[in-house]
């Protein structure tokens, strides 16, 4: 009896040998092509990724250089447009403070006559009325008349700043001139002491002298405003650094505000109840037509340090 | 009998004139007053003056032209410019009029300070 096995055994081995293969190593042959093939398929994907990523990589690169330079126009870009809104604030806050310049010195021109016609007329009242129970309300009228004129005269002399006229100056002199005269019209000032200057004694620098004095009296005038205490100090101090001179004026007083502190050099401007916000506008001015440079630090509480620093001589 | 001297305000400030004037009179000074440089040149044409206050700033005109014109007449007439311009003395170089002026006074001035000038201008 033939077993199923057998049957199928001769079977096989009759496409065994009909076909001159057998299955298996069909089977076999197909894998090994297909693996084969496989291989190469595999191959080409790979190499086809790889152009791929390399190719993706070069876009990127390509990408990437083009960003850059984007990035690198648009920062310029950027800045440039930064830097013309700059000019532009700058040159529109000129201009703003130019024309209250010349609106304030307008008004203050015009405002001398009629100064003059009340100093006049103070003048007449007090002779025909002869009483000397009025003098004091005279007194008061002229001191205020005396007051307005000199508020007028800031903003006039700020107006008509001219360019400084120099000279051989010893900054010692000037500066001991405006410590003496600032004690001598500030009352409540501690002696301010000289041995702070005593650095700059023989130091000649190219300066308008007038212009000079503007400068240090403002700021002496500024240190005392800002003590409103019995413990108000104020300390100057003078050296030479290289080829300038720097002179600092430093005050225990109530210090600027944050927000304050960069106006405190623009005309009018002022956190006084009695000012004209002008000194240290003056002050700018007279340093920058010197080429020289001021620099203020202040704390709220605690007090200010103005420093300015004014080059010995001017070049051509 | 001293005879008074003469003084010309020349000023567009009426106020300010009037009060002039009326102080300058106290003082004993025979006193005219003119609005304009037109009027202060015909009024000198009439009436000889020893002294000219001159404003600088005139409707018509400026006080240096007035003090050019005025001081072309030849006569021992002083002058004074009186002014509210920061730089008067300026103005008045730049037309060749600051020497013809024997005092520059600044406005508001204070009343003795111009009295004395005046004073000292007309006793030399």
């Amino acid at each position: 009896m033939i077993d199923k096995k057998t049957i199928n055994g001769q079977l096989g081995l009759k496409s065994i040998f009909r076909n001159s293969y057998y299955a298996g190593e069909l089977k076999m042959r197909s894998l090994k092509r297909d693996k084969k093939y496989n291989l190469v398929q595999k191959k080409q994907l790979q190499t086809k990724q790889k152009d791929a990523v390399r190719k993706q990589i070069t876009n990127c690169g390509k990408d990437d250089a083009v960003l850059k330079s984007q990035l690198i126009s648009l920062q310029a870009a950027l800045e440039a447009a930064n830097s013309q809104l700059f000019a532009e604030r700058e040159l529109e806050r000129k201009k703003r403070l130019a024309d209250i310049g010349t609106l304030a010195a307008t008004v203050a021109h015009e405002l001398r006559n009629p100064l003059a016609a009340i100093n006049m007329a103070v003048y007449n009242i007090k002779r025909k009325s002869n009483n000397p129970l009025l003098d004091e309300n005279f007194e008061c009228i002229n001191l205020k008349i005396a007051e307005s004129e000199k508020i007028i005269s800031n903003i006039l002399y700020y107006s008509k700043l001219r360019p400084p006229e120099f000279e051989a100056v010893l900054i010692y002199d000037v500066l001991k001139e405006c410590i003496e005269d600032a004690q001598g019209q500030l009352k409540r000032i501690k002696k301010i002491d000289l041995r702070g200057i005593k650095l700059i004694e023989k130091q000649v620098i190219a300066a308008d002298k007038v212009q000079l004095k503007e400068v240090f009296s403002n700021l002496l005038n500024n240190a005392y405003d800002a003590i409103d205490n019995q413990n108000g100090i104020i300390a100057v101090k003078a050296r030479i650094k290289g080829n300038a001179v720097s002179v600092s004026v430093r005050d225990n007083g109530k210090g600027i505000d944050l927000k304050d502190l960069e106006f405190v050099c623009d005309p009018f401007f002022t956190t006084k109840a009695k000012g004209t916000g002008l000194g240290l506008a003056v002050c700018l001015q007279i340093i920058k037509f010197h080429n020289g440079t001021i620099n203020i630090e202040s704390k709220l509480g605690k007090g200010t340090d103005v420093r300015v620093c004014l080059p010995i001589s001017q070049g051509k | 009998m001293v005879l008074q001297k003469k003084i010309l305000i020349v000023e567009d400030d009426l106020t300010l004139a009037q009060q002039l004037t009326e102080a300058l009179v106290g003082l004993g000074y025979d006193v005219s007053h003119a609005l304009t440089g037109r009027d202060a040149l015909s009024q000198a044409k009439r009436k000889r003056f020893d002294l000219c206050l001159i404003d600088y700033k005139l409707e018509d005109t400026n006080g240096g032209v007035v003090l050019k014109k005025l001081k072309a007449q030849k006569t021992s007439c002083r002058f004074i410019i009186v002014s509210g311009k920061t730089h008067i003395e300026k103005a008045l170089e730049e037309q060749n009029a600051l020497g013809l002026a024997d005092a520059v006074i600044s406005k508001p001035f204070k009343p003795d300070a111009l009295f004395s000038t005046i004073d000292s201008l007309l006793a030399d």
